[in-house]
């Protein structure tokens, strides 16, 4: 048997390895170290990300996605940018009055009693006169349009019984991001993410941040701008309502134009995760 | 009471929330910049898959310089821990390369790249590992003379900052025995030095047919790199590519004397700040 005493540690030999346990021993839940590294506990956390950095959308990982448009004029699916910087994916929503494009999660398989979450770092060309959702649902019936369908008062339709939503559309009068959710159980209800008064978060050509948290029942979000110069500037809202428990679900962003002007966002980051156990 | 949710934690997984009590100058953050994925792009390659054609290593293309019996990066099978090798066939002058598909590398977001190589043979060959905009011919060295004083930049090379060698041009001049970090840039033009800082009588870090690591590390007019880590092989030049001027990653490998030379790659690593 080869001497192991001094040897390099190996991953076997600690009790239950990546695991919340292994990373919270000594250290306890609520630690900043314990959330930065709570993706790499993979015995209990599911974690994907998507970078774009492939040459192709068509590469993986990016085959966990389908990409699609609605088929206006000059629409176009979700492809990548070739050699952008840090690697990106765009999309054209066409010139017809509510085209859309969007990129959806091939697998409905994330339960809100497990918590799936979801961060996006993108933009949009021109945020006047356009609608984008990020979030999870059920299927919905038309992929490429949205299915929070007002922004004033809640309301989930395209075929979504259960989801929750971060939602942006200028043919509604809420001038920013409103977070949406429903189920079952919950009658759709809504919240603006921020200040609903304030001027609109996003601005043309400008990437931020919009990370979503579901739970059973629940949903949270926030977002910010993606400079280092405003790392406070983050605006946020909580729903105690939300998906029901068992009512599978899966990410999907969809971005339309409201007018007959072509939008193309642009996606740099999508990161997804859900707790492997209830 | 419920296990920790990612998305109810302040910026999860963000540079912020990585140092927040604890500071950017400590080791731990250093270790885990990689997993602060809102701010850094990171990606590796273990090559522990059938085949090189399949993903991640799809990122990559080979090209072949076309000598006899040459032959692009193609996968070890059952190879201890994964690697790919190349040859670069019988062709004196001629090599073989692996370039990243994507020209998305700016100088201001800092990429850099850390390799794990070896070569089979560390005589009467050119090398060089790190990062450029596109070459006339990825298969043909871009530092044409390690000798001259300012170092000779061709092959098309705008933008750069690898280490590099090539025993032609160092035996031939200042007797360079060594390899050497070599940047250039639209402002700062072609600046190189030489890893240990030794010029006639330096000792060739490279053995043959045993790993070796470069990191290579970019900034905007800047470059560094080190060689197994080794502090004593490591040096920095405030000359290098320009904002802007978009490079991708590459690691040539030529024979200068017709024997053909075998690079065998265990790991790359790439990185670069996201904003």
């Amino acid at each position: 048997m080869a001497n192991t005493a001094s040897m390099i540690p190996m991953p076997g030999r600690f009790n239950e390895p990546q695991s919340l346990r292994q990373l919270t021993r000594g250290r306890g839940f609520a630690a900043e170290l314990t959330g930065f590294l709570i993706p790499f506990a993979r015995q209990d956390y599911i974690y994907q990300e998507f970078d774009f950095q492939e040459t192709a959308i068509t590469d993986n990982p990016n085959a966990m996605w389908a990409v699609d448009n609605s088929g206006g004029a000059g629409a176009a699916s979700f492809a990548t940018v070739a050699n952008a910087e840090e690697g990106t994916i765009q999309g054209d929503t066409g010139t017809t009055d509510n085209g859309g494009v969007s990129i959806v999660y091939d697998m409905i398989s994330s339960n809100a009693d497990k918590n799936p979450g979801m961060h996006v770092y993108m933009k949009i060309d021109d945020v006047s006169e356009a609608g984008l959702e990020i979030g999870y649902s059920d299927a919905k019936t038309d992929e490429n349009t949205l299915a929070v369908t007002d922004t004033d008062t809640a309301a989930l339709a395209n075929g979504v019984t259960d989801g929750a939503f971060i939602a942006y559309d200028t043919d509604g009068t809420e001038n920013g991001m409103v977070l949406v959710a429903g189920g079952a159980t919950d009658t759709d209800t809504l919240a603006a993410i921020g200040d609903s008064t304030a001027a609109s978060p996003i601005t043309d050509t400008v990437f931020f941040n919009a990370r979503l948290q579901v739970y059973a029942n629940a949903a949270y979000a926030n977002m910010d701008a993606g400079s280092n110069t405003a790392p406070d500037a983050i605006l946020d809202a909580g729903l105690s309502v939300g998906p029901d428990a068992d009512v599978l679900m899966r990410p999907s962003i969809v971005c339309v134009t409201r007018n007959t002007t072509a939008k193309f966002p642009v996606i740099d980051l999508i990161r997804i995760w859900r707790n492997r156990y209830a | 009471m419920a296990i920790p949710v990612l998305g109810r934690f302040d910026e999860p997984t963000s540079i912020r929330q990585l140092t927040r009590g604890r500071g950017w100058n400590s080791e731990l953050v250093g270790f885990l910049l990689p997993f602060a994925r809102q701010d850094y792009i990171y990606k590796e390659y273990d090559f522990c898959e059938t085949a090189i054609t399949d993903d991640p290593n799809t990122d990559w293309s080979t090209d072949d310089g076309g000598a006899t019996s040459s032959a692009v990066f193609a996968t070890d099978a059952n190879a201890e821990n994964g690697t790919i090798t190349a040859d670069t066939g019988t062709d004196g002058d001629k090599g073989i390369a692996l370039i990243h598909d994507s020209i998305n590398l700016n100088a201001n977001k800092n990429p850099g790249i850390h390799v794990v190589m070896q070569l089979d043979v560390v005589t009467e060959l050119a090398c060089e590992i790190g990062m450029c905009d596109a070459l006339t011919d990825e298969s043909l060295v871009a530092c044409t003379d390690y000798g001259a004083a300012d170092y000779t930049i061709g092959n098309g090379l705008a933008a750069g900052v690898f280490v590099g060698c090539d025993t032609d041009t160092q035996a031939t001049a200042n007797a360079q025995n060594t390899f050497t970090l070599v940047t250039e840039g639209a402002t700062g033009g072609a600046e190189g030095v030489i890893l240990d800082g030794v010029t006639t009588t330096a000792v060739w870090p490279a053995l043959a047919a045993t790993d070796f690591d470069v990191v290579v590390q970019a900034f905007e007019d800047g470059g560094y790199a080190v060689w197994d880590h080794n502090q004593a092989y490591a040096k920095g030049l405030s000359t290098g590519p320009d904002a802007d001027q978009l490079m991708r990653y590459r690691i040539f490998t030529g024979t200068r004397d017709g024997t053909a030379v075998f690079p065998t790659i265990d790991l790359i690593r790439i990185w670069q700040n996201r904003v």
